[in-house]
């Protein structure tokens, strides 16, 4: 397996703050990763400076062998908990928006989000605006925008944490779905289940830091970190 | 009482030629029609290249008929454009071209806040409005075309000082509806690689139009109001033709009669407006 998505030496900031303190990291294609650690470690932030939404202060990030500030990288699809639909478009017009832009073909693209609207089980939705939806269904169409664009890495920023219960249960199931084995997959989660279930490596965050990344086996048997079985005995209560 | 009507008829149309009225009332209808046009574009029955034609079309063939060409229609100077045809027709131009215009500036001062135009720009919108629109006027009619030799007319100073002042005020209006747009938008819109004029264009502009109306009518009304103000820079709109009668005629118990009559005209036009701007309300809705 190659490195795909190289973190080296990374900083960020948001004002005077430092949220994230020499990161790092190397992530191989095709593999699922999911990111842990308390409210304000760090963990949103890691993810968004993939696709440059965080600028970086120092340090490089190199994704498929290019710095990820350069042109024709790998396609980045991401999810965001607060679904971020633009509510003044129809589902499909969320959907073909940004790959009409970019030069698609109308046809084709109609057909392919009509596809991908049957993957996240909302076929019929094409007309549908998002204020019109639940919170469940509104992610499950983020999630297929996100697909629109053929990704090779997909991000996912707590993508059930504004759910309530049976919601959460749609989009897991649509998400464990819809991964592709040839994917790459950063996870950002506070729902341990659904990280079991989707992910083969776990990374924990704390204030900014990676202090444990292990296989998802010897996360959870072997803690590599005192801090990591006092967040995991915590999350399990 | 008895030359009522002929007053009625002074304060709508002043000095315009009576056989060439018919051109009046098919602006007025051109008035109406325009707004019809924009609900319909609003509820999405028209695409947007139909409206901004149409649009178009309405506008340059209103200011045709108001003034002529010579060939078909007869010239009609400026200064005959006058009563409450005036303030509606000062209205109608200024408020589309200023709309349009503040959509340009918007976006000078979302995406390129650091250019020197937008600098430019943003320092002359606070100083004009923070002078009176009276001081606009006098400034374009009397002081500009000392200091530029450009010969104005008194028509066109009014126009251009109520689209500079309604720009001051929209650009300010936009400014606050895109802030009201969610911020996690703006993120999805850069994960999904759609950045300056095409985000503006595609996500942010009908977001800020639809989170604007309430202010915009507002602004509108204001200025529908504001055009009885160019009666100080010489032209005859309805209350400059009424103090032409209070001058030559001694009708003095009409007055009362007239001034509640243009008070009448101006609430109906700000009434429409405020109606629109309710229909208008309700034909956006994303549900």
């Amino acid at each position: 397996m190659n490195n795909f998505i190289e973190f080296r030496n990374v900083s960020a900031q948001i004002d005077d703050r430092t949220i994230l303190k020499d990161v790092n990291l190397t992530i191989h294609q095709g593999e699922h990763v999911g990111i842990i650690g308390p409210s304000g470690s760090g963990k949103s932030s890691l993810i968004r400076t993939i696709n440059r939404l965080l600028p970086i202060h120092t340090g490089k990030i190199i994704i498929n062998g290019k710095d990820n500030h350069t042109k024709n990288l790998p396609q980045i699809g991401m999810v965001f908990q607060a679904y971020a639909l633009f509510p003044h478009l129809t589902v499909l017009e969320n959907l073909t928006l940004a790959p009409l832009l970019h030069g698609g073909n109308a046809k084709a693209l109609k057909c392919k989000a009509q596809a991908l609207l049957e993957k996240v089980r909302l076929a019929g939705f094409d007309d549908r605006y998002p204020n019109s939806l639940s919170g469940g269904q509104q992610q499950r169409i983020a999630i297929a925008r996100a697909l629109m664009i053929d990704p090779e890495i997909l991000l996912l920023d707590e993508p059930t944490s504004a759910l309530d219960p049976e919601m959460i249960n749609e989009v897991k199931l649509v998400l464990q779905d819809i991964i592709a084995n040839n994917m790459t997959v950063l996870i950002v989660s506070h729902d341990i289940a659904f990280i079991k279930k989707t992910t083969s490596r776990i990374l924990f965050l704390e204030n900014g830091q990676i202090i444990s990344d292990q296989s998802q086996k010897d996360f959870f048997e072997n803690p590599a970190h005192a801090r990591q079985s006092e967040f995991i005995s915590q999350l399990n209560h | 009482m008895s030359n009522i009507h002929f007053l009625i008829d002074f304060l709508l149309f002043g000095f315009f030629p009576e056989q060439q009225r018919w051109r009046l009332m098919i602006i007025l209808l051109i008035c109406l029609s325009h707004t019809w046009l924009t609900l319909k574009f609003a509820r999405h029955s028209i695409p947007l290249k139909t409206f901004i034609l149409c649009s178009f079309c309405l506008l340059t063939s209103s200011w045709y008929l108001a003034f002529g060409d010579g060939w078909l229609l007869n010239i009609i100077p400026t200064n005959q454009l006058s009563g409450f045809i005036l303030n509606i027709c000062l209205a109608y131009w200024s408020i589309p071209i200023a709309t349009v215009m503040s959509v340009g500036f918007c976006y000078l001062m979302i995406y390129q806040p650091e250019l020197w135009p937008t600098h430019c720009f943003v320092i002359l919108a606070k100083i004009i409005r923070s002078i009176p629109l009276i001081t606009l006027l006098f400034f374009i009619t009397l002081i500009l075309p000392m200091m530029t030799n450009i010969e104005i007319t008194r028509f066109q100073a009014a126009l251009t000082g109520l689209i500079i002042f309604l720009i001051a005020y929209i650009v300010e209006v936009f400014k606050g509806a895109h802030q009201a747009i969610d911020t996690h938008q703006h993120e999805s819109a850069a994960a999904l690689q759609i950045t300056g004029i095409r985000k503006f264009i595609h996500i942010d502009l009908p977001q800020i139009i639809k989170n604007s109306i309430p202010s915009l009518i507002n602004t509108y009304i204001g200025l529908i109001k504001d055009t009885a103000l160019v009666t100080i820079i010489g032209l005859s709109d309805s209350l400059g033709n009424l103090q032409l009668l209070i001058a030559k005629y001694e009708f003095k118990h009409d007055f009362l009669l007239l001034f509640a009559i243009i008070a009448a005209l101006f609430w109906m036009l700000c009434f429409i407006c405020s109606l629109f701007g309710k229909k208008l309300e309700k034909a956006i809705v994303y549900e």
